[in-house]
């Protein structure tokens, strides 16, 4: 087989994780106490260089502004834009989980490897049209998560978080290729556009919108839409702090992004099935909304508070679906990038004050904010942000979905969710005051004084860099809206051009 | 070249700004050089603008520095205006500015918080030029709050005491109410005549009949009214001045005595033109000019704090000049402003003077025989005294009288209410100088420390001395072959070159009658005070005990405190508990905020509970899902 440059192109940024992430085991296997070290710090480098080559990759080819191919990989600008992403999020779990592992006193090769795997699975999964490819994609991505998420072995909680979302998971991804099965033998293709057009000349036979069912169902689980949700906090609260965060961010991004390729991709939102999709997820998005942020009002814990947080986020960007204009999915996409430095923050943080395994209580934070100003202001920054206020990142990012919504006269569905992100403010808060209106108990204080200071630079600068991202996506928010999302979206989806 | 006339208000705030800023590290002396420093710099370009004014087409100089807002159709402008209201106005305030900022380096030597003194006394001068020089209604509005806003700072200065804050809380309070007449004021009159320039309106007002009855203008200009009574302590919202005398004397001097207080009657003075088309309103400020001349003087007569006294004879005469402009004459009630500034500046500071050197004890009761003690302080006084008595050829008499004359043609009881007031200022006065200075000492202790204050004390004394005396040969009436120089040379700016000249200028038939009985009765009375308390207070005080009913009721001030206390203060006060137990603690906090927040809390405990844990609900939960998405999409 002969590959082009530009198959080469395609394929190189997914290929060198991969290669990297077979190499790190095998360093792994030196149990040599005196070189630990130096080989811990390898495989990291290891890692981090693989993804910040595959990182280069994509920024290359997007500085050429072509769409790259290999037979079904599809490298076009949301391709691209979803291998930024990816690689972004992934290459700061990294910096933080050197941190964390380190805390926690769990150094594995095999984490790394999982890490960088499942970062190749998400990028295959959101640049593909072919539903097989898809599929392939999503279980790369899944199996190395159900791992990650019981990375801990020694913790009990860990354990039991990742068999929950393994059972999940698995039910889901039966559930997309039984969906995948129905379509391919309804339509006889497994190319999302074929498909789309043969429902639309054929008209809508029942067995394939039950397909089209399963196949959605597939995408809300990773989205963690209500009622696919309920894995997302035991799974989050299982995991390493900047795996959840990882999860959190870059699952559901290129499941959104995936999503995006089918529904409005091939399927129209004008076609009858297409306003189908549109009321479905209209439903799903204002339950998703209203449990995500009731539920996230009485947690305890910060994990668990920062995972209804994210089904709550969810529910916002599945109302840019809602809306379908153009600028509605400009929206989306752009409240991804922010949402990547908001959730990335909000989990870092935890790892960056030290706080790791059971210790993540909203109590656990208390007077924080005065020990680490810095980090206590750039926390502040995140939660102001998750909670929408200006001028903040996040809040032009649901500005500009509802914004969309009221032009398409979905006024209600605006009114309940800005409704809903006023409720969100009480939770998000509790953060800050915590940090910085609480003092420490005396056990506490007591405790701290203890145990020996906290290494965490690594962790505190990817918290840093996400302050920045934020207060960019609020100050020069036209940068990333015209220059990166509306282009990904408007070259990467034709319907949308 | 004039366009410099910025920095006269300019440089002040410059000196405000360093003595606030850095002036404690900076000490003493740098903050007493720029402190006096910017404000002569002030006076001396203001010398300069005036001049170059004089010589200017129309004596007016309009000058725009550019616009401060422009929304719908309100256009404000940034500019100054000279014209010889506010040119001579603008000279009356940095000169003596220069001078007690000057005084104030002797008098505030050992205070504490001396910068931040000067700080806030800079910015006065810096507020009260705005409001002296704005050309629009809002600018003028900017000064007004911002010298009100001084004055409360510089009342409450020794705010560690327990009075000096509440009094400062006191004049802020009356104040304000009287600024929002004002507002009120400014936006009808906008709806009136669509702009706030003071000059297009004053333009707009010339080309328009008098209004008959009450009507818009009519409201606007009460509420304008309402506003200088609450600035310039007229009645009803007088009841602060007295009390302001909590901060210190040159404060007192400057702000409560020379400048801000008649700030009032410069406002009603600026827009003459509008005033004198509504009778009704010129009527109103006559009587109610006339009725607190009588009322303050009244109280005067008994009081023992040498600043009180002062206090209540500067209501009085704030009263004076109100009567003059409700009897229409501006000019008269201008002039008369400009004579009280350097006399009573003169007073206060003298009773600086003796407080100073009596180690701070106000009480007359306890002063006495401090002549010769305090020489240059009993003679400069003394010429103040013989010019508020209005004893011909002092400035008092010039303009008090041509007030009076002016009450006179307009009613004769207003007339008759004047005398009576100026009867009681001669006596009060007369008893004040007698108390202080002559007789024997009544507090030996303090007597023997007593002395003369230093030279930065004296002299701005003896240049306010030399000021109150030459200040009346400006307005000699034409009763004694005068010309009323005053009001000729303000006639540009109080008419806008539109009405002829005011009535009351051609002096007829009682004019010298009525001059002569007002003479005679202050020189009578001046000297009854002054038999009656040369040699102590037991005479006195046999006196009080024949009148023990109208004495109380004195000294009490008619319990007019009292009244506002119990029938103003305490059921607003009740009301406001309610407001606050009823509508926001239960109404607004209870059933608008933490209900919705209880609320909200309990369907999260709710929807928490769908969380059982079990991977078995879970998957069931997606199952309903599903469900429920194949029924809208097979519907």
């Amino acid at each position: 087989m002969n590959l082009t440059s530009q198959n080469w192109a395609a394929l190189m940024p997914l290929l060198v994780p991969s290669v990297a992430a077979c190499l790190i085991p095998i360093a792994s296997l030196d149990k040599d106490q005196d070189t630990v070290k130096s080989v811990r710090a390898a495989m990291f480098g290891m890692a981090l260089l693989a993804l910040g080559v595959s990182f280069f990759y994509f920024t290359r080819i997007w500085a050429t502004g072509q769409n790259v191919f290999f037979s079904n990989l599809k490298m076009d600008r949301l391709g691209q834009f979803s291998g930024i992403f990816v690689t972004v999020a992934a290459m700061m779990a990294l910096l933080q989980l050197w941190d964390h592992l380190h805390h926690e006193g769990w150094m594995k090769g095999e984490t790394l490897s999982l890490l960088l795997f499942s970062a190749v699975g998400m990028m295959l999964f959101a640049s593909t049209t072919n539903l097989l490819m898809m599929f392939l994609g999503l279980e790369l991505l899944s199996l190395p998560l159900y791992v990650l998420t019981a990375t801990v072995r020694f913790r009990e909680e860990s354990i039991e978080g990742g068999m929950k979302y393994f059972i999940t998971g698995a039910v889901a991804s039966s559930c997309f290729l039984m969906g995948t099965v129905l379509l391919y033998g309804l339509t006889g293709t497994l190319e999302l556009d074929g498909i789309g057009t043969a429902i639309l000349t054929t008209g809508a036979d029942p067995l394939i919108l039950v397909g089209a069912v399963l196949l959605l169902m597939g995408f809300l689980f990773k989205i963690s839409a209500v009622p696919f949700h309920q894995w997302t906090p035991d799974a989050y609260e299982a995991s390493p702090h900047p795996i959840a965060g990882f999860m959190s961010v870059a699952t559901k991004g290129v499941a959104v992004i995936a999503l995006m390729r089918a529904f409005p991709g091939a399927i129209g939102l004008h076609t009858a099935t297409g306003q189908r999709v549109g009321m479905a997820l209209a439903v799903l998005a204002a339950a998703t909304m209203i449990i995500g942020n009731l539920s996230a009002l009485p947690q305890t814990n910060v994990k668990r508070m920062l995972a209804y947080s994210s089904i709550s986020h969810a529910g916002y960007l599945l109302l840019g679906f809602v809306a379908g204009t153009p600028e509605a999915y400009t929206g989306v996409l752009f409240y991804l990038v922010i949402y990547l430095a908001m959730n990335m923050a909000a989990f870092g943080m935890l790892t960056a004050f030290g706080l790791v395994g059971e210790h993540t209580q909203f109590e656990d934070l208390r007077g924080l904010g005065w020990k680490r100003p810095v980090l206590g202001v750039a926390a502040v920054i995140t939660m102001l942000s998750l909670a929408g206020i200006p001028p903040m990142g996040g809040f032009f990012g649901k500005y500009f979905i509802f914004k969309e919504l009221v032009k398409t006269g979905h006024v209600g569905l605006a009114v309940l969710g800005v409704t809903a992100s006023l409720v969100s403010v009480y939770y998000y808060l509790r953060v800050v005051v915590a940090l910085f209106l609480e003092q420490p108990s005396e056990s506490q204080v007591r405790e701290a004084s203890e145990k020996p200071e906290i290494q965490s630079f690594l962790s505190t600068t990817t918290v840093l860099i996400c302050a920045a991202i934020i207060l960019a996506g609020g100050f020069f928010q036209n940068l990333l809206v015209d220059g990166f999302a509306a282009k990904a979206l408007k070259e990467g989806i034709e319907i949308l051009r | 070249m004039q366009k410099i006339a910025w920095l006269i208000p300019i440089l002040p705030l410059i000196g405000s700004a360093f003595n606030g800023l850095i002036g404690k590290k900076a000490g003493k002396k740098a903050v007493s050089i720029v402190g006096v420093g910017t404000v002569v710099a002030s006076f001396l370009t203001a010398l300069w603008v005036f001049f170059a004014m004089k010589d200017a087409p129309g004596h007016r100089l309009d000058l725009i520095y550019g616009t401060w807002m422009a929304t719908g159709s309100l256009t404000v402008p940034f500019g100054l205006t000279i014209d010889p209201l506010s040119g001579t106005m603008m000279l009356v305030v940095t000169g003596i500015s220069a001078l007690i900022h000057l005084y104030s380096v002797g008098y505030m030597a050992e205070e504490e918080g001396y910068a931040r003194y000067f700080c806030y006394l800079n910015l006065f001068v810096f507020f009260m030029l705005t409001l002296v020089l704005g050309n629009s209604l809002p600018l003028l509005f900017v000064g007004w709050e911002g010298v009100g806003l001084c004055s409360y700072l510089l009342i409450g200065y020794a705010f560690e005491t327990e009075t000096a804050p509440a009094a400062g809380l006191k004049a802020f309070l009356f104040n304000r109410t009287g600024d929002m007449g004002m507002a009120i004021g400014m936006m009808a009159l906008f709806a009136l005549f669509g702009t706030l320039t003071i000059g297009d309106i004053l333009n707009q007002a010339g080309h328009m009949q008098a209004e008959v009855g009450f009507g818009v203008l009519t409201f606007a200009t009460l509420m304008l009214f309402v506003g200088a009574t609450g600035k310039s302590a007229q009645i009803p919202l007088y009841l602060w001045l007295p009390d302001a005398m909590a901060g210190p004397t040159p404060v007192s001097a400057l702000i409560h005595a020379a400048t801000m207080v008649t700030s009032g009657i410069y406002m009603i003075c600026r827009l003459a033109p509008v005033f004198s088309l509504t009778p009704i309103t010129m009527t109103t400020i006559a009587w109610v000019g006339g009725l607190t001349a009588l009322l303050a003087a009244t109280i005067g007569l008994v009081q023992r704090d040498i600043k009180k006294v002062l206090a209540y004879s500067t209501v009085s005469q704030l009263g004076y000049m109100f009567l003059g402009l409700g009897s229409a004459g501006f000019a008269a009630g201008f002039f008369h402003v400009f004579t009280h500034a350097w006399f009573k500046a003169l007073l206060f500071l003298g009773a600086g003077s003796v407080i100073h050197a009596m180690h701070h004890e106000q009480d007359l009761f306890r002063m006495g025989g401090l002549k010769e003690k305090l020489p240059i302080t009993f003679w400069t006084m003394l010429i103040a005294t013989l010019c508020i008595m209005g004893i011909p050829g002092f400035s008092g008499f010039f303009s008090k009288d041509e007030i009076l004359y002016l009450a006179f043609l307009k009613s004769p009881a207003l007339w008759a209410i004047g005398l009576v007031a100026a009867c009681c200022t001669a006596f009060y006065m007369a008893r004040l100088m007698a108390l202080a200075f002559l007789g024997e000492p009544r507090d030996s202790h303090a007597y023997e420390h007593a002395h003369e204050a230093p030279m930065t004390m004296t002299l701005p004394l003896v240049v306010l001395a030399v000021g109150a005396v030459v200040a009346g040969f400006w307005g000699i009436p034409k009763v004694l072959g005068g010309t009323f120089a005053v009001e000729h040379w303000l006639e540009p700016a109080l008419t806008y070159g539109h009405a002829e000249a005011e009535a009351g200028s051609v002096h007829e038939g009682p004019a010298m009658m009525l001059m002569g009985i007002s003479v005679a009765a202050a020189a009578g009375f001046g000297l009854f005070g002054w038999s009656l308390y040369k040699n102590g207070t037991e005479k006195s005080e046999r006196l009080a005990a024949k009148f023990p009913g109208a004495h109380t009721i004195l000294l009490n001030k008619y319990f007019l405190d009292e009244l506002v206390e119990g029938y103003l203060l305490r059921p607003t006060r009740w009301f406001g508990n309610v407001l606050w137990k009823l509508f926001d603690v239960i109404i607004i906090d209870g059933i608008g905020v933490n209900l919705p927040g209880a609320l909200t809390r309990v369907a999260g405990d709710f929807t928490a509970l769908l969380q059982t844990g079990r991977v078995r609900n879970y998957v069931l939960s997606m199952g309903l899902g599903v469900l429920v998405l194949l029924y809208i999409f097979l519907k």
